[in-house]
């Protein structure tokens, strides 16, 4: 019988990334999913990217992820967010068509290296002396591994309400995976319930666009990937711009009660960026109309995606609300919006690396964490697919940090506060904002994970020409001048003011050979907040010694009674790895931490002691 | 073995003795030593020299430097034996405290740093543990009378300010692809600016009562008439408010500075506490119960003719409730010679027997509050929470100076204002990181 290193349980975006980055880094890797054609995809909005999670989304691709590439092959619409403020929160995104996004990757899944892909549902995974040995598939097929990544997304006990009917799915029209959902349950990990929804989907051969707004891409056109270029793009659409009415949304609170959301039937808790337009209507019951982004679901479609209503009404009030919406009169609905429960494991019970504390060898990554979103679930893909690989090949594995990487952020965030509502990103949660940019995603994370094994050849060489380039061009920037009223400016000095650019110094130093310009902008971009980077990592440094003291294992919380109770309950939900973790759980004062400080010492010298005396 | 930062605490109790000892302890501390004297220091040798901000000689100290590992913390360390007194003292750590990656020590930290690196018992860490708890419970309370009463309602309101503000501009930032309606540039510039001017405020309010931090505050309460106001003369020798036979003639709180035996004493003089229909009256014995809760010794004085009435006992409930130190003491003994005391409990707590009026046991009187303040001052270093209150918020106040609302660069503004809120918080000891993502979410319909 065959054996793998890793095997992965589900094709969503975390779980190709994870097959890929498992394989990319040598692992001999299976990827299970009950029908490889649903693999890549896109189940809610046709679109990647956005603040925050473009941020993420750029991260996964400098370490060698696919997300960005397929996003470039399949955009069919793309936009530079937040161009007018500062580049810190820049933010791409794209409107993919959905088949062209779902062909890339399984193309890239079929074609790598390390890596087999089959048919199945998984319904047990085998645990000895906590340590994964294999999974069991329906039908009475064993395959053996020491690697488990589960990315089971919302398919764990899965259910669908659409107004007061609703049944079990993992996804509208595929089933949900009970029995794996039930083995789970007795593995006693802790475990919460979340919802999620979606909008309806409307026939655009019945939408009115022309008396609607029209949104085109943006020009220049951003590009996604760092080995991307516009060419890689197809054919670009333009999406369309509606809004919501008083008639709306009194047909919406007229139908309230028929809503599972708002009858109590629902118990999962949603988030607070409130998804559902019946949240809307209620608690911003002063806003008289919100705003409804038409997009386009792909170039050989008619379909439409309304991203603003998501919805679990009835079928029959769905249809009429969106009928009173300018534009949509006629609108002809293709599949109806609903909302989701389903369950997830608190990410509490797992260390940085993704895996889980109590069994050896299993990581889970996405959504059944606890976030919301293709990019939170594919950055969460890669670092498990990574790590899962590491540990197979009993090497060191990796644990992204805060100050790297958004994904850092975003996994540091889950396995400290755990998750009381699905986890999205904002540039907000980063504590170092203006390192962590899109456009350098490639200087933070691609060297690290060309060591990890992460990072193609082609792609590594690419960057370290770029990085060549980069540096001597700062370097010249800081020297090279112009006048300006009579006064020498320095092209570096110039480039930290407000509103200038790279190409500006085409004409105000003549003389300069320019670089590629959007290798420039990079300069630039470094050169305009190095003051403040510089001054954020003396306060790191500073922190780093106490910070990376490490929590021994198998430390008492419960016995150590000069800790807060408070503390002490919450250190032993989520068991941190280090102090720097410990210190982001609610109740952990500056006081608990010297006494932390304190318990680590007592127990590393009481081991010493131990072996000392042998 | 040094660690990062470099902590720096006084070590003696505030305002006793002819000297106060501040100890450095860290990588910063010959930095410290290059900065403030003009001499390089030998390990362990005692050095009577010039503590000097530039030219201007703060004092004349003795010096000593510990050499890493051979300290008590195991690091670099400094002690600095200055003049006592609480003026001095404050004014060396406010100075030290200027120095990049120096940090005021927290609760039991030296003795943290000594236990981290092998200077101490390996068993000792259970009772290293119980001095940081200890020592965090004195020093909330210090940190909590520095910032006394009104000035941390001020701190509040300048973190919610701040806070509102970096709500709008985080939303503009992170949903900006939202159809939401924030605040434009000239609101957030003036929201700015108003949060500006309220810490420069507090900061001048701050630096104008330092006074008040270097004193023991003791306040006078009781009913109107028992001679709180004669009391308080009589203790400082002088006339501080009109002195009345008719009950409720001092209105307002009092305040008045003098030396005690050599220990430096605010003292108020409150309003007389009672339920009255007078609406002034009324003003100011709630005045008087809010000043109680500022000070570190609060005398309770009633007339023994009258005995302890229900009224007083609410009052000394609530001082109890609250953990307010306070001292019964009866006046105008000369009126009777018969205990007329209804209320036994709190009369079983009487400490003295006076009479003003007939300098009856007076000196007995003196003696006790100088006992009862040594007490107190042993256990308060709120001076050195104050030098570094007031540098948290002069340095928030620079990060608010090179603050320039500029909607292309509103991620700079962003981060400025945490920052800003960072040093608020390091005041207010709050941290809470999902707060802005809160009021985002509650002010803001956001969702696609």
């Amino acid at each position: 019988m065959k054996e793998y290193d890793v095997i992965v349980i589900g094709g969503g975006h975390a779980g190709t990334e994870a097959c890929l980055a498992s394989a990319r880094c040598g692992a001999k890797t299976l990827l299970v999913t009950q029908t490889f054609s649903t693999v890549g995809q896109m189940s809610c909005n046709p679109s990647i990217g956005g603040i925050g999670k473009g941020h993420l989304t750029r991260e996964v691709d400098a370490l060698g992820g696919v997300m960005a590439r397929a996003a470039d092959a399949s955009g069919i619409h793309f936009r530079t967010l937040n161009k007018k403020k500062g580049p810190a929160v820049w933010a791409t995104r794209a409107q993919a068509d959905r088949n062209l996004y779902k062909a890339f990757i399984q193309n890239e899944i079929k074609y790598q290296k390390n890596l087999d892909f089959i048919d199945g549902e998984v319904i047990d995974v085998i645990i000895k002396n906590n340590e994964i040995r294999g999974v069991e598939l329906q039908g009475n097929q064993t395959i053996c591994c020491k690697n488990i990544i589960l990315t089971a997304g919302t398919f764990l006990s899965g259910i669908i309400h659409v107004g007061d009917k609703s049944y079990s799915a993992g996804r509208l029209g595929e089933n949900a995976s009970i029995k794996l959902a039930n083995r789970m349950r007795d593995l006693d990990l802790m475990m919460g319930r979340l919802k999620t929804g979606t909008p309806p989907r409307l026939d655009g051969k019945s939408i009115n666009f022309d008396v609607m707004a029209e949104q085109p891409g943006d020009f220049p056109r951003p590009v996604f990937s760092f080995l991307g270029k516009t060419s890689d793009h197809p054919k670009q659409v333009s999406c369309f711009i509606t809004r919501t009415n008083e008639k709306t949304h009194k047909l919406i609170r007229n139908s309230l009660k028929k809503s599972p959301l708002f009858n109590g039937v629902i118990t999962g808790k949603g988030p607070r960026y409130c998804p559902s337009i019946e949240d809307k209507v209620t608690r911003f019951h002063e806003k008289n109309s919100h705003q409804i982004f038409l997009e386009p679901e792909g170039l050989n479609t008619d379909l439409i995606y309304p991203n603003g209503i998501s919805t679990s009404l009835p079928e029959a009030d769905q249809e009429e609300f969106i009928r009173s919406i300018h534009g949509l009169e006629k609108a002809k609905i293709t599949k109806f919006g609903y909302a989701i429960e389903y369950d997830f494991f608190d990410p509490r019970g797992l260390t940085s690396f993704l895996e889980n504390k109590k069994v050896r060898g299993f990581f889970m990554a996405g959504q059944i964490n606890g976030t919301t979103g293709y990019e939170e679930a594919a950055s969460q893909g890669i670092v498990a697919g990574i790590n899962a690989a590491l540990k197979s090949q009993e090497k060191e594995m990796w644990s992204p940090r805060r100050e790297q990487s958004y994904i850092g952020v975003m996994i540091d965030d889950l396995v400290t506060q755990g998750a009381s509502e699905p986890y999205r990103m904002f540039t907000s949660r980063a504590e170092h904002r203006l390192f962590l940019r899109e456009d350098n995603a490639d200087q933070r994370l691609t060297k690290l994970g060309w060591d990890l094994g992460s990072v193609s050849k082609e792609r590594f060489s690419a960057y370290s020409k770029k990085i060549n380039l980069i540096e001597k061009e700062i370097e010249k920037l800081r020297h090279v001048t112009f006048f300006e009223e009579g006064k020498k400016v320095f092209a570096g000095d110039y480039l930290k003011r407000p509103n200038t650019s790279y190409d500006d110094l085409a004409k105000l130093c003549p003389d300069h050979n320019l670089i590629n310009s959007s290798i420039g902008e990079n300069c630039a971009v470094n050169i305009r907040y190095e003051g403040y980077i510089a001054r954020q990592e003396t306060e790191i440094i500073r922190n780093k010694k106490d910070e990376e003291l490490s929590l021994p294992e198998k430390i008492n919380y419960e016995k150590i009674l000069a800790l807060s109770s408070e503390a002490r309950e919450n250190l032993a939900i989520a068991r941190p790895q280090n102090l720097r973790q410990a210190a982001k759980i609610p109740g952990v004062t500056p006081a608990a931490i010297s006494i932390l400080k304190v318990q680590i010492k007592a127990i590393n010298n009481s081991k010493k002691i131990a072996s000392d005396g042998k | 073995m040094n660690s990062g930062e470099t902590i720096v605490s006084l070590s003696t109790p505030m305002g006793l003795g002819a000297i106060s000892l501040i100890r450095c302890s860290g990588l910063q501390t010959n930095k410290i030593i290059e900065t403030f004297f003009s001499k390089k220091f030998s390990p362990n040798e005692a050095n009577y020299l010039k503590f000097k901000k530039g030219d201007q000689v703060l004092d004349d100290v003795i010096a000593i430097f510990y050499k890493s590992p051979k300290s008590y913390t195991g690091e670099d360390m400094l002690e600095i034996m200055c003049h006592g007194g609480s003026v001095i003292y404050q004014m060396l750590i406010r100075e030290i405290l200027t120095i990049d990656g120096c940090r005021l020590a927290k609760p039991g930290e030296f003795s943290e740093r000594s236990y981290m690196n092998n200077k101490m018992g390996i068993f000792e860490a259970e009772s290293i543990c119980a001095l940081i708890n200890a020592k965090t419970e004195s020093a909330a309370l210090a940190a909590r009378e520095a910032l006394s009463g009104k000035f941390s309602q001020d701190v509040f309101d300048i973190d919610q300010m701040i806070l509102e503000t970096r709500v709008q501009v985080e939303a503009l930032l992170d949903f900006s692809d939202e159809d939401i309606e924030t605040e434009g540039q000239e609101e957030i510039q003036d929201c700015i600016e108003d949060s500006k001017k309220k810490i420069q405020g507090l900061i001048s309010k701050l630096q104008n009562n330092r006074l008040l931090y270097e004193t023991s505050k003791v306040a006078v309460l009781g009913m109107p008439n028992a001679g709180k106001s004669s009391l308080i003369n009589f203790l400082t020798d002088e006339d501080v408010s009109i002195v009345n036979e008719q009950a409720g003639t001092t209105r307002d709180v009092v305040s008045k500075i003098f030396s005690l035996d050599g220990i430096p004493v605010t003292i108020f003089d409150t309003a007389g506490i009672r339920e009255t229909d007078d609406s002034i009256e009324k003003e100011g014995s709630i005045k008087a119960m809010r000043q109680a809760k500022d000070v570190n010794l609060v005398i309770y004085l009633y007339d023994f003719s009258i005995g302890i009435k229900e009224d007083d006992m609410t009052i000394l409930r609530e001082l109890e409730k609250e953990n307010i130190r306070f001292l019964v003491v009866a006046n105008k003994i000369d009126l009777t010679k018969q205990d007329k005391v209804a209320y036994k409990s709190f009369a079983e707590a009487t400490e003295l027997f006076i009479s003003i009026k007939e300098n009856k046991n007076l000196n007995d009187m003196r003696m006790l509050l100088i006992d009862q303040l040594k007490k107190v001052i042993s256990e308060s270093t709120s001076g050195q929470y104050h030098a570094y209150h007031l540098r948290c918020l002069t340095a928030a106040l620079q990060e608010m100076d090179s603050l320039n609302v500029n909607l292309n660069e509103l991620e700079l503004v962003a981060e400025k204002l945490k920052s800003v809120q960072n040093y608020i918080s390091e005041i207010l000891e709050n941290k809470d990181d999902d707060r802005v993502l809160s009021g985002i979410f509650s002010n803001f319909c956001i969702g696609k």
